[in-house]
């Protein structure tokens, strides 16, 4: 009977995760998702969100996947006095009843081989998966970390422009793309 | 007689004035010395030297910057989090400050990984975060040696450059005053307000 239902929850989370709905196991929930918005010739990205368990069981975070990276991975970005490393992590507990927060210069999702730019404000999204068998698809909000504004000399608000750049920086990455063998 | 009291009194009044006139100066010199030299810690004073590296439109020295203020960070344009989030503190710090200061402020980004970060690619990646932010580089010996003197520690992976490395690499953002001399470290987790109140600073003092 166990076996049956093992079965047909795999066949349920096969067949919801093929028409990307959630398999989410209940009370295991992702909030507050963003990713760093790279500069357009950047083909790797930081993500970073919150892992909330209100189970009563442990529960591993085992494998990221995207359609918008080469690559997925967890990592941590390691401090050794001034030292910066970043080491890949395998898995990451979320213990039950308990949240883990992936923060700047801490654990990150880091997306590998961007198929393409991020805009400021866009929704990208990802799937999480879990020991359990259970799979979560996370939004991740893209974030322009440069200040928009600021006040000139004569106290007067100005605007930054930050798109100035951008058609000599998307040409860029047509050609990098153009000529890249992967 | 009443002459030599008044006398009196208004000598001890000239004298009492002076005496203000003496503490507000020695006050004033030493609030004008203390802006004329910020305190620099004498750890900095064997940091640093002037480098030759390359960008998009040629080799750029420190010494190009003799009488601005510049920021000096080491790391890689693959760097996904700690790059990005220095970067962005200097990109920010320098958009906040007036912009008839802006343009004595620069900043330069020195890439560790010549394998994958191109002049061409470091300018596009550097300007993303301020316009007056160089993106550079050089060959693996010129880095050693600049390295060598600026006491960054890095470590590249000897793997191919489609292979997604990461490298590992000191996380300091350096001040450097108008005579060419680190004066002040900052890392990723300054905020950017901390660094702008210091370019301002030594961009006001005659050293």
């Amino acid at each position: 009977m166990h076996k049956h239902i093992g079965i047909f929850s795999s066949v349920c989370c096969l067949t919801l995760t093929v028409f990307s709905f959630d398999c989410a196991a209940e009370g295991l929930t992702v909030k507050n998702g963003w990713v760093r918005m790279p500069p357009p010739v950047s083909d790797s990205a930081a993500a970073y969100l919150e892992l909330h368990n209100e189970t009563s069981a442990d529960v591993y975070l085992t494998a990221i996947t995207s359609d918008d990276a080469d690559m997925v991975m967890l990592h941590q970005t390691q401090h050794d006095q001034h030292l910066t490393s970043m080491v890949e992590i395998s898995n990451m507990l979320i213990p039950a009843n308990s949240d883990v927060n992936l923060l700047p210069g801490k654990h990150h999702i880091m997306l590998s081989g961007l198929h393409r730019t991020f805009s400021a404000n866009e929704q990208i999204f990802i799937q999480l998966h879990f020991s359990d068998g259970s799979t979560q698809q996370a939004m991740l909000e893209v974030r322009d970390p440069r200040i928009q504004t600021s006040v000139d000399d004569s106290g007067t608000l100005k605007v930054r422009d930050v798109t100035s750049t951008l058609p000599a920086m998307h040409d860029h990455m047509q050609h990098m793309h153009m000529g890249d063998s992967r | 007689m009443p002459n030599l009291i008044q006398l009196a009194r208004s000598n001890k009044s000239l004298t009492l004035i002076l005496l203000i006139a003496l503490i507000s100066a020695i006050i004033g010199l030493i609030i004008s010395q203390q802006q004329r030299n910020p305190p620099v810690p004498e750890y900095l004073n064997t940091i640093g030297g002037n480098f030759t590296v390359i960008s998009a439109d040629g080799n750029v020295s420190l010494s190009d910057f003799a009488n601005d203020i510049v920021l000096i960070y080491f790391g890689y344009a693959h760097c996904p989090d700690v790059c990005p989030m220095a970067l962005t503190q200097i990109g920010n710090a320098m958009h906040s400050l007036p912009e008839s200061l802006q343009k004595h402020m620069h900043g330069i980004f020195i890439s560790l990984d010549p394998r994958r970060d191109t002049p061409v690619s470091l300018s596009d990646y550097a300007h993303f975060f301020g316009p007056n932010i160089i993106g550079t580089t050089a060959d693996a010996d010129t880095l050693s040696q600049i390295a060598y003197s600026w006491r960054v520690d890095y470590a590249v992976p000897d793997a191919a450059a489609d292979s997604h490395y990461t490298v590992e690499h000191s996380n300091f953002i350096y001040l450097v005053n108008k005579q060419g001399r680190v004066v002040s470290l900052f890392d990723e987790r300054t905020q950017a307000k901390e660094i702008a109140d210091a370019m301002a600073l030594w961009f006001n003092t005659n050293e």
